[in-house]
């Protein structure tokens, strides 16, 4: 980790790009690996994390490259990677497998994480994220921050933070003790915030939110054996979904982990990890707050998931570097609803029936160095899938849809993707990657009994016949780099038969009243996106520096019509200034209106916006206190997102403050 | 290791155990039956047991008649079985209702067969079963009668409707297997009251089924409109896509009459 080197310094200045181990001298340059620091590096007090301690994993999210976030409320936002989004992505923590337990994805797992927990996250887009598991819009991987060996044997960090547009608190303390053999760490958050006010000064109702987080780390070292134990354990309440029918109630999530790390080891085999996990997630929506609810329900739904998974890599043999994953996991999952209608039965039915799906994989690949300035990085991977149904309920209700299919599915999964890298003289780079993926229907578009989508008003109904998503995609990436200017320019093709797309089931009427009708998730032939990004890195002085990205995604189905979900150009550019204990940085985030719409999904367009934010930070170097702060929406604009559902708008000015004290 | 090892006869000998006890169990014919009556069909030598599903009720009930031999106690499996029952009214009026006889070889040791009970025991009037039974073993024949007592249950579960040609028809339902959340088999049964004691199967009904939750307005996809198959009796499925209360809305076509509306309310624990 500390061979870190600063290659994409966009909005603030944390996103590093990651020099692969196993690499010689030379830096990669992996523009598609993106991975921030929020601990070592001494430069991270211009970070954007540093710069506003009370960021939310989602508000880092939200700034990292080629993400985007799907806002449904003001918490539990849905990462988005190049226009993909849900069972395109592999969102894991540590390596681990984790699904939400929402049918209405309510909670994408980034959120029972807080950023005090994280060491890094590694974004990689495309199939070329298949190392964590079978996918077609890349992965993102959130490391847990693991006890160190120190040579201070207590040390860490408390902080309080308060956003002045929610009337929110932040507040947690983590710490880190050693001794000669082992060393074990412990943070705990706590975040409430209320209604947040909008640009025109008015309150968006069910905006709040509330949560503890508390993780637990402990480390043994052996010789050149390690064991390592994880805990974490999260709980959210009253989170208030605006652009939802219902809030959450509850989000109760728990993720245990052993690991054992061996480096150094004879034979082949240079050095593995092998780790195995456990996680469950308790989720329950709520309409209890809300004024006009026709009829009670309760919508409770869990997901469990346990898992094992090795990987390591071989000694250098010649010129190739390979490395090596193979992973099992098994999710289950079970959502309810009971509604109550007033003096009569309630009325039960599974919404998620109870199901499950075993998946094994196998993972391999080789960075090839053919010269000092051309390297190839190939990959495979194959996963082989089992989903299938329990008896009871929810196996009688699919038979409603499918009389005459059981439930249960064997798919096959595969990726492979070739990644070459040229350096022209000392300043140039091109990358080219061209890679097929497969990607697994998720559970909920497999068995899903009449969710309802508040975005179009449609009940939608599982597919027990889905196969899966396919990609072919290429990228073509070019970085010229001086000290003092670093343009880098990406382009992507994908082109994905068997794209997975709820259509309109003429002839079935929705369950939910008031619904337009139901959808049913089908493979349509084929979906395209395409897409772009350009970063413009300028150090215009010793303490000045300009940031601009810029990214724009297209996406089609088969007929040419606009895919739903798909954000317009957007871009952000930093100014920042930093000298001795100071930082400043003012940043300008811009979007396009996003005119091409797919109405089908309930969407509109939406016009563009540009919002200005201004944070800053000093340091007491003695009193080892940080303060920070900023004003984030500075002319208070109202404006949403084209991703935010139900046009709900985004916070007006806030003024936000933040105390952070190392001990 | 070694301490599940130690452990594996004691496993191997509860697995052996148990799977004899299950093959050991004797096959009780009428378990999860209610008895409703018994009493000797006089003539035949033979005691009559009047089993059904549940306590009778006005609707489609399904009966079961248990014979045996009055001498030798023995069980008796081939028989004719007749069903009559008769409603008294205190006004002095007799009625019956329609029947299904069983087969003349018992099912599973029993005699199946139904009756569509189209009205409750009350102050109005009551109900008497008469079972016509045949004992192959001394070739006799007799009745067994009954004194039944036919609820009224929270939903009605038989309807009737006069034709343009003033027929009254009586239609009733069934569910074969119990209903469930999925896909049920469902059956329609329709007779015309041609007189009082006389009842017969009417076979010429186009029926459409529409579910429907009534609390909150929506019905289920693919069902299946019941067919008919034989004596009145008309063959669908019905899905229920949760539990709770659902209306069954059944529409009744045939030529050269008016289409006939009606519903049956069924409530899914």
């Amino acid at each position: 980790m500390n061979r870190l080197i600063f290659l994409i310094l966009f909005i603030p200045s944390w996103v590093l790009a990651q020099e692969s181990s196993g690499y010689d001298s030379l830096p990669t340059y992996l523009l598609t690996e993106v991975t921030i620091q929020s601990t070592s590096s001494e430069d991270t007090l211009q970070n954007f994390f540093r710069a506003n301690k009370s960021a939310t994993t989602e508000d880092i999210l939200s700034r990292l490259h080629g993400v985007y976030l799907i806002r449904r409320g003001s918490y539990g936002q849905e990462p988005m990677l190049q226009g993909m989004s849900g069972g395109q992505l592999n969102v894991t923590i540590d390596g681990m497998k984790m699904f939400g337990a929402c049918t209405d994805k309510m909670d994408p797992v980034t959120i029972y994480v807080e950023p005090q927990n994280l060491e890094g996250m590694r974004i990689m887009q495309g199939s070329g994220g298949s190392e964590m598991g079978s996918t077609v819009g890349g992965s993102i991987d959130m490391q847990l921050a693991q006890p160190q060996r120190s040579s201070q044997i207590f040390y860490g960090q408390a902080g309080v933070g308060y956003q002045g547009v929610s009337n929110g608190i932040n507040s947690y303390v983590n710490g880190n003790y050693s001794t000669k053999n082992s060393a074990y760490n412990f943070g705990f958050n706590y975040r409430k915030a209320n209604n947040y006010k909008d640009g025109n000064g008015l309150e968006v109702p069910y905006s709040q939110y509330e949560k503890i987080n508390f993780t637990g780390g402990a480390k043994w070292h052996i010789g050149f054996d390690t064991l390592i134990a994880n805990v974490l354990i999260d709980n959210g309440w009253n989170i208030g979904y605006p652009a939802l029918p219902m809030d959450v109630g509850s989000a109760k999530a728990k993720i245990f982990a052993l690991t054992y790390e061996r480096d150094r080891c004879h034979g082949l085999v240079e050095k593995f990890r092998i780790k195995a996990y456990y996680n469950s997630i308790f989720h329950s929506m709520d309409d209890t707050h809300r004024s006009d609810v026709v009829m009670h329900m309760d919508m409770p739904g869990e997901s469990k998931t346990t898992g094992i998974f090795g990987e390591g890599n071989l000694r250098q043999l010649g010129n190739h570097a390979i490395s090596f994953r193979t992973d099992f996991y098994y999710n289950h999952v079970l959502a309810e609803m009971t509604m109550y209608p007033e003096g009569e039965s309630p009325m039960y039915m599974q919404t998620w029936p109870s199901s499950g799906r075993a998946v094994v994989g196998l993972y391999l690949a080789d960075n090839y160095s053919i010269s000092a300035s051309t390297k190839v990085k190939a990959d495979a991977r194959i996963d082989l899938a089992f989903t299938s149904v329990d008896d009871g309920i929810g196996k009688d209700q699919l038979e409603v849809f499918y009389p005459n299919t059981p439930p249960t599915s064997s798919l096959l999964a595969s990726s492979i993707n070739l990644r070459l890298q040229q350096l022209w003289g000392k300043s140039m780079i091109a990358e080219v990657h061209a890679g097929y993926g497969e990607r697994l229907p998720t559970l909920s578009e497999t068995y899903g009994f009449y969710l309802f989508n508040q975005n179009d008003g449609y009940d939608y109904i599982g597919n027990v016949n889905l196969q899966t998503e396919k990609s072919w995609s290429g990228d073509l990436s070019l970085t010229y780099f001086t000290n003092a200017l670093q343009v880098s320019v990406t382009g992507f093709y994908k082109y994905l038969p068997d794209y997975i797309f709820a259509k309109t089931a003429e002839n079935v009427l929705p369950m939910t009243p008031g619904a337009n009708g139901v959808k049913v998730y089908e493979n349509i032939p084929f979906a395209t996106f395409a897409g772009g990004d350009v970063m413009i890195l300028g150090n215009l002085s010793p303490a000045f520096r300009l940031v601009n990205t810029t990214k724009y995604t297209v996406a089609k189905d088969d007929s040419k019509n606009p895919l739903p979900l798909i954000p317009p150009l957007t871009s952000i550019t930093t100014l920042q200034y930093w000298r001795n204990h100071w930082n400043i940085q003012v940043e300008c985030e811009a979007a396009l209106p996003q005119e091409k719409i797919n109405p089908s999904f309930g969407e509109d367009t939406t016009p563009g916006f540009a919002v200005m934010n201004l944070r800053g930070g000093y340091t007491f170097t003695k009193q080892r206190l940080l303060v920070n702060g900023g004003l984030e929406n500075v002319f208070d604009t109202f404006y949403h997102a084209h991703l935010d559902w139900g046009n709900i708008p985004r916070p007006g000015r806030n003024l936000y403050a933040s105390l952070t004290l190392s001990f | 290791m070694k301490s599940i090892i130690k452990y594996i006869p004691i496993l191997l000998l509860i697995a052996s155990l148990s799977a004899c006890s299950d093959d050991d169990t004797p096959f009780n014919p009428t378990e999860g039956l209610t008895k409703i009556s018994e009493t000797y069909a006089l003539g035949a030598g033979a005691k009559v047991e009047l089993w059904a599903k549940e306590d009778l009720y006005a609707g489609y009930n399904n009966l079961y008649v248990a014979l045996y031999d009055s001498i030798d106690g023995e069980r008796i499996t081939e028989s004719h079985v007749q069903f009559n029952p008769i409603m008294a009214m205190s006004s002095g009026m007799k009625h019956s209702c329609p029947v299904i006889n069983p087969e003349e070889t018992a099912v599973k040791e029993l005699f199946p067969g139904a009756a569509v009970f189209i009205m409750p025991s009350s102050d109005m009037g009551s109900w008497k079963m008469n079972v016509r039974v045949h004992n192959h073993h001394n070739d006799k024949e007799g009745m067994a009668a009954f004194d039944i007592i036919v609820a009224n249950p929270s939903v009605t579960q038989v309807k009737s409707f006069v034709t343009g040609s003033a027929e009254k028809m009586f239609v009733s339902y069934t569910f074969p297997e119990d209903k469930k959340v999925g896909v049920n088999e469902f059956e329609v049964i329709v007779y015309q009251m041609v007189s009082g004691m006389d009842f017969a199967p009417i076979q010429d009904y186009t029926i459409h089924l529409e579910p429907e939750m009534p609390s909150m307005g929506h019905g289920s996809p693919n069902n299946v409109d019941p067919i008919h198959e034989a004596a009145g009796r008309y063959m669908g499925k019905v899905n229920f896509t949760m539990t709770g209360g659902w209306r069954l809305n059944l529409t009744l076509n045939r030529e050269d009459d008016a289409i006939q509306s009606l519903f049956f309310d069924v409530t899914l624990d």
